[in-house]
């Protein structure tokens, strides 16, 4: 086996995806607005700054204070950019679900009549 | 090219701005309508009052410099800004936030709420508001105490029940 990979929680996966879709607009509200459009779930501000922070503490983010704008009440952004262990991460979950997925058609739910 | 329309409405001290699908608000001192004018440049829309730029948003794509319609009006409707997040909401979210967090998380949500209040209303906003508010407490709570201390919390109530 080689070194230790670290895998991301499904949430985790899915703010570090709209981190790295929104680039240079990635702050606190845009991050929760696309992670809510994506999911089809109201999510709140206060779990995704919570994985952020997280995310931030492992290495996988950085972040900087931003502008603050009127629309903001004056109050300041924070700006957030995934890092390359962040990347890395992301490649290894990915890398672990096409391992386990691969050959199954998931016809399972399809013939238990779930779907 | 299809033109870019800009409708700009005064309630009070708040201007209202709406331009294709985007709209915002924004408190300001006293002001005049009048002296209020929307330019729009590369995807930028500003609006400047009194020369003094005051809204700044990002409108785009448009792959050409389209032409600029607006309007502007006064309306007298609004017995409260409805630009504002709830005062308690806000308490609320200061309780549950550390220092640090006080800037960003607040700024956040008043970001939205303004956008959601000039498209749905200040009550459908405000509702909007504190369940943020409320859904966050968990969260944030959690992160701030850990899970191992949470954890131990729950087995010491157990040892009493």
């Amino acid at each position: 086996m080689g070194e230790q990979k670290d895998y991301l929680g499904n949430f985790e996966e899915i703010v570090l995806l709209a981190v790295l879709r929104l680039g240079e607009q990635a702050y606190g509200a845009k991050i929760r607005q696309t992670v809510a459009e994506a999911t089809e779930r109201d999510v709140s501000i206060g779990a995704v700054y919570a994985t952020l922070d997280r995310l931030e503490r492992k290495g996988y983010l950085k972040s900087w204070q931003g502008e603050a704008t009127p629309e903001r009440g004056g109050r300041a952004k924070r700006y957030f950019a995934v890092e390359g262990a962040g990347v890395q991460a992301l490649n290894d979950t990915a890398g672990a679900r096409n391992r386990l997925t691969e050959g199954m058609d998931f016809g399972l739910a399809s013939s238990l009549g779930v779907i | 090219m299809k033109a870019l329309e800009v409708q700009l409405t005064k309630q009070g001290n708040v201007l209202s701005w709406r331009a294709a699908d985007h709209a915002g608000a924004v408190l300001l001192d006293d002001f005049d309508i009048d002296q209020c004018e929307p330019s729009f440049s590369s995807g930028r829309l500003e609006i400047r009052v009194h020369g003094r730029l005051v809204i700044a948003a990002h409108i785009g794509p448009y792959d050409k410099q389209p032409d600029l319609y607006w309007w502007a009006g006064e309306t007298t409707l609004a017995r409260e800004a409805p630009t504002t997040p709830p005062r308690l909401g806000e308490r609320m979210l200061l309780l549950i936030l550390t220092k640090e967090e006080r800037v960003n998380i607040p700024g956040d949500l008043e970001e939205e709420y303004r956008s959601i209040a000039a498209k749905h209303g200040a009550r459908y906003a405000k509702l909007w508001y504190y369940k943020q508010v409320v859904a966050s407490a968990w969260p944030m709570i959690r992160k701030a105490v850990g899970w191992g201390l949470l954890a131990s919390i729950g087995a010491w109530i157990r040892r009493y029940i």
